[in-house]
């Protein structure tokens, strides 16, 4: 018998497509909302690139991320990241391209931080800092 | 503007040390800024770091504070401890990707 404790939890609605939660980035004095899905397959946390012009920001670390049918340019910024009440300071990424509307919570930056519990029959998500694990 | 500024400095007068700590570091990013992307974007300190170091410390999660290396690791869990073991207060972690891989982006 194995127990996880959880922090936190929160619903999402278990008939949509994915895991979507409620997501805010801040930096600085600068917020913006937005929903994002869980995505253990993806490496990072990719957001669409209007999401970081409202913030202020332009021009971070370039890095490519592969798809199964090609490749897309992001750039990465240090931001704040805000899920279910947890705060993380996380490097996150923006696509190059404007036409990009997908926003996920990858590995890196977010699944690394955190100790994650689903129930998707009921659409329930736990979730605890890692943090607080040690 | 010397209006505004007096306002201002009257203003921190009243804030606690924290509120006023706050205050220092959202003014040198704000300095930051201006000086490394000639005023037109933010990047944050955290990110130049990266854009600078990346190729050195590339397959390695590094822990900084303060606009410095603290911590390095070859996961999250040890770069926080090699963190803390350097006095780190609140370090930001993150993971490098090495420069000649195209991580996989989901979906």
């Amino acid at each position: 018998m194995h127990q996880l404790n959880f922090e936190q939890f929160t619903i999402y609605d278990a008939g949509r497509r994915g895991i979507t939660v409620d997501v805010q980035i801040t930096l600085l004095n600068s917020a913006v909302d937005f929903q994002a899905k869980i995505d253990t397959g993806s490496e990072a946390c990719i957001f669409s690139r209007n999401l970081g012009e409202k913030l202020g920001l332009e021009m971070g670390e370039e890095q490519y991320f592969s798809t199964v049918t090609g490749s897309f340019k992001t750039f990465g910024h240090s931001v704040n990241l805000i899920v279910a009440d947890l705060e993380f300071d996380s490097l996150v990424f923006f696509a190059d391209d404007e036409n990009f509307s997908r926003n996920v919570l990858g590995r890196h930056g977010f699944l690394d931080r955190v100790i994650i519990g689903i129930n998707d029959y009921d659409g329930k998500l736990y979730l605890n800092r890692y943090e607080n694990e040690i | 503007m010397q209006a505004v500024l007096d306002e201002l400095i009257e203003k921190t007068e009243q804030i606690s040390n924290e509120e006023r700590d706050k205050l220092i570091r959202i003014l040198q990013e704000q300095k930051k800024r201006s000086q490394k992307n000639g005023g037109k974007g933010y990047v944050s300190p955290e990110t130049i770091w990266v854009k600078e170091h990346r190729a050195k410390y590339a397959g390695k999660y590094v822990a900084l504070e303060n606009g410095e290396l603290v911590g390095t690791g070859k996961n999250f869990p040890e770069a926080l401890a090699d963190a803390k073991k350097n006095g780190a207060q609140k370090p930001f972690i993150t993971y490098l990707f090495p420069l000649d891989e195209i991580p996989f982006g989901g979906w």
